[in-house]
Parts: C-alpha cells; structure tokens; sequence
C-alpha cells in the first residue's frame, strides 16, 4: 500500500516533456562560379578561357575549390552540433544557397533528421534573392515554432560571398533593408563573410546598421564552423536573462572586422559589433477586480 | 491555518561553475497575515542572488503590512507603482551596501499572500503561480517571456512596471499556493496547454500532512533526482497550504 510520503516521489513520467527551445539557423552560401576556384591540391590547366559570374576564368581539373572546402566545413558543422548532447535537439538548420537564382537546398530540421547536401556550382551571385529566401524561412518557421507552442531563440543568419553580387538589384535593396531592420529590432543575428580577396565586404557590411562585416582568413572555413557549432551549443544551454557569452577570442582565429565607414580590415575587436542587447515583448497588464 | 513548504535547489548549470544558487525564497507571518515569496535571479546579473534574496524579503513585508490597503485598492495602478518603489528603494540600499549596479541584483518575483478568506498575487517575469482550487490544479499566472527563449522581465527592468501582475480573490475553496520558478515550471507546467501536471496535486496532499522538514528533505532529494535531470536550470518551489491546526 502506498504511503503519504511516497506521494513526495516523482518519476521521470510524472513531469512535463516540454520541447527543448530551438536555435534556428540559415546557412546562406554562394555558389556562383566563382567558388570554383581552385585554392589547393594538384591541378592541371586546360588551356580553355570562359566567362562566368561576370569575369574571364581559365580552367583547370583536379585541385581543390572554394566549394569544396566550404562543403567539408559545413560537414564539420554538422559532427560537431550532433555530438553536443543539447545542441543537437536545439539546433535547427537550413542551407539556401545562391547562384543564377536562389534555392533551398535543405529545410529546416533537427540535424539528427538531415543529411548534408551536395552543394553544386552555378553561375550568377543572386545575393539578394538568396537573402530574402533565406529570411522567409527563418520566419516562417519562427511562425511554426509559436504555432507548436515551442520556444526559440533569436534566429541567426550565416551569409558566405565570394564575389559581387549581379542577381536583381531591388531585390538585394529589399534584402539589405529587411536585414538592417530585424537587426535593429534585436531580432536577427546576422553572420556576413566574405571569403577570398574578391568578396564585396562593402555590400556585406550594408547588410547590418553598423556597417560591418567580417573577411574570412585563408579560406578558414574549418575553423569557423568550429566556433559556430560552439556559439551554437553555448546558445542553447543559456538561461532566460543569461547573455550569452560568445569566444570572441576565437573569432580573431577565422576572422577579421571590416568596416564601411573606414574601409579598413582590422583584426576583430574585443566586442561583438553583429548582435544585439535584449528585446522585451509588451507584456500584459492585468487590473485588480 | 496556513503552513509553508519551500525548496530551492542548484541547477546542473550552476554546480558546474561554481556559482551560488539564484533561486531564492522567503515567508513571513505577520498581521494575520502569511505571505510567501520567490525570486530567480538573473544569469546575466553579477549578484543576482542577493536581489532575488532582497525583494523576496522586502515583497512579504510590504504584503503582510499593507494587505488590507492593496486588498480595498480600486485600481491597481497605484498599488502596483507603490509595491514596485518599495522594492527599488530597497533594492538600492542594498546595491550601495554591496557596491553594485542596481541592474547587477536583477531577478524575477513571484509573491502570494492570504488573510482571513482572501488572498493577493504579485508576478514579475517567468515561472508559474498556481493554486489548487477544489480538487484543481489552476494557474494563476502564466510566465512572462519575451519573444525569444532566453528573454525575460525582471524586477529592475526598466518597462517592469508594465510587466507587474497583480491578482486579487478569494479564497472559498482554494486549499494551496504553488510558487514555481522557470527550473521548476519546466518539469511540472506545460507551456502549450498551460496546465500543470497532476504530480503537483499528490504533492500538495503529502505536503499537507507531513512535517515540514520531512516534506522539504523530501522533495529536494526527488528535485535532484528526476527534475534536476531535465533541466540545467535551479528549480525552487514554495507551497503555500491551508490545513488543520493539528497537522502542523
């Protein structure tokens, strides 16, 4: 017979499963022509001169791209959030990327439930129409998250450009201002990197009001998806009203800072100049009967 | 008669880094009047303990001195400014005395307090104030979130006056008080539905016949042992209960 103080006794199916709040994540990833580029590795020139994405290329086989390197990073993105016992049901990511036109590659999902897609070289660079896309999506599911009752945490957006952007130009103002807005509004992290010597840090920085953005060092995808995967899990284990602390220590280690307004790349500062302070919904007052 | 149970444990977060446990919890019987409190403090706050300790104390004072007034108040305007200045004033000695930013003793605030056959409600932020109303389990206050999940409102934000819920009733059939903090509300409510769990119920029964040290020994061992597993977060509870003089 059961006594008065095994009433004390709680099982595991006694309490609520609420869902664990989401981290959602957009990778927004070029993949014109230009991310072609051999960096690396053995190759043999053709012989043969094409144009594409707006430039004259000789042609090569064998060797290693941009792309693929950013491909082998986003794969370590992937090990690293999988192996983090919370990240891995926080973490929700989804890949548009961004060529002659823009593409969701890959919806949103836990990354227990994904498999990393093949990413394919295309021509043009359609910033903008890659910006956008990826922006409604992160709404849409922001929209599906409240829906299902489930919490969130303020979305990021990963932007990785090697090159100018050619795609519409309404459609990249559109962007720039849906950016700068939601930045504002503490409602979006954005993450603007320019890979390679040729990347656009100008256009990058126009994305946030600060006006700045961040140049990748020596194609260092590795180690900044490694740092990513980490903000990620250090993201999902923090507590309402816990800043989150960010290693920008480590960003100095893939990154550095690069400003409009001086148009200069420094090294990056001891400060985070792409995220925001805290956003406080208009609560409810309720009277006294 | 009215008893108190109240439990505040030390999440996994912060046993790992070594700081003190943010939840906090206070009573106070006075008046004729029982008034029971809790407080998380802010992860972000350097001394949030301390506050959440502080307005804990101070929001019990001020309800079991002032019930009558608050309870015969018109509008809630003017109680909820008042109770918010008594607990900044207090907050503000305290900031002097400890050589801290008043946004450094940041915490949320949970308070019930009952007299005679009625009772008042204060709530500032996340957690959950539920009562056992007959044989249910009702909420009272839901918690406060901001859009985003690690977002909240706390006693020093500077929009938390519109942030301050104030409830007032009475008693009839209500035998129990439930404080929760977020740690606590993340095992025993569930956000989408806005219920609680029908655990609490057999808890609040127990509660009401056992001795106190008993219940509170208790209840931190199962705390530890199955909530502390589903969350990193401190969990506190404070049960607030009517029950026969002979069992206390």
């Amino acid at each position: 017979m059961e006594k008065v103080s095994d009433y004390l006794k709680i099982r595991r199916e006694d309490l609520n499963n609420n869902p664990t709040a989401r981290v959602a994540i957009c990778l927004c990833l070029d993949v014109s022509g230009s991310m072609g580029t051999v960096e690396r590795g053995d190759f043999k020139l053709t012989g043969k001169i094409i144009f594409r994405d707006g430039q004259n290329w000789s042609t090569a086989t064998g060797g290693i791209t941009r792309l693929d390197e950013l491909q082998e990073g986003v794969k370590l993105f992937y090990d690293e959030i999988s192996q983090d016992e919370i990240a891995q049901f926080a973490a929700e990511i989804c890949i548009v990327t961004f060529a002659n036109t823009a593409e969701c590659k890959l919806d949103f999902a836990n990354v227990y439930r994904q498999e990393v897609p093949e990413l394919e070289l295309g021509e043009m660079t359609s910033m903008g129409e890659g910006v956008n896309l990826a922006l409604d999506l992160l709404e849409k599911r922001k929209q599906e998250f409240k829906d299902a009752g489930v919490d969130y945490f303020q979305p990021w957006l990963v932007l990785m450009t090697d090159g100018n952007p050619n795609g519409d130009s309404a459609e990249l103002a559109r962007a720039m201002e849906r950016t700068n807005k939601m930045i504002s509004e503490k409602k979006l992290t954005l993450f603007p990197i320019g890979v390679g010597e040729d990347a656009n840090l100008d256009v990058l920085a126009k994305f946030t009001p600060k006006r700045n953005s961040i140049q990748l060092k020596e194609l260092k995808f590795k180690e900044f998806f490694e740092w990513l995967s980490s903000s990620v899990e250090e993201t999902s284990k923090s507590m309402p009203g816990e800043k989150v602390q960010y290693n920008l220590k480590a960003i100095s280690e893939w990154g550095s800072k690069y400003s409009l307004n001086t148009r200069k790349v420094e090294p990056w500062p001891a400060e985070l100049p792409l995220g925001g302070a805290k956003f406080f919904k208009c609560g409810k007052l309720l009277k006294l009967q | 008669m009215w008893k108190v149970t109240q439990i505040a444990i030390k999440g996994r977060s912060h046993e790992n880094s070594g700081t003190p446990c943010q939840d906090k919890t206070f009573s106070l019987n006075n008046n004729e009047c029982f008034a029971v409190s809790l407080a998380d403090g802010a992860g972000s706050a350097a001394h949030s303990e301390i506050g959440a300790q502080g307005v804990t104390k101070k929001v019990c004072e001020v309800l079991t001195e002032k019930f009558d007034e608050y309870f015969s108040a018109e509008t809630s305007d003017k109680v909820a400014e008042e109770l918010l200045a008594a607990l900044i004033e207090e907050l503000e000695k305290i900031s002097a005395v400890s050589n801290c930013d008043l946004k450094d003793l940041a915490s949320t605030l949970l308070a019930v307090a009952v007299k005679n056959d009625n009772f008042l409600a204060v709530h500032v932020g996340d957690g959950v104030i539920g009562m056992l109303d007959g044989d249910f389990l009702a909420v009272l206050s839901t918690p406060d979130n901001g859009e985003f999940s690690n977002e909240t409102t706390f006693v020093t934000s500077p929009d938390a006056i519109s942030h301050l819920r104030l409830y007032k009733g009475n008693i009839d059939e209500v035998s129990a008080f439930m404080l929760m903090s977020d740690g606590t509300a993340s095992g025993f409510y569930q956000r989408q539905s806005q219920n609680l769990m029908p655990v609490m119920k057999k808890i609040i029964q127990a509660a009401k016949i056992l001795p106190v040290e008993e219940v509170e020994k208790g209840l931190a061992e199962n705390f530890r042992e199955t909530l502390c597993k589903i969350t990193a977060d401190d969990c506190s509870l404070v049960l607030l209960l009517k029950c026969a003089d002979e069992s206390l």
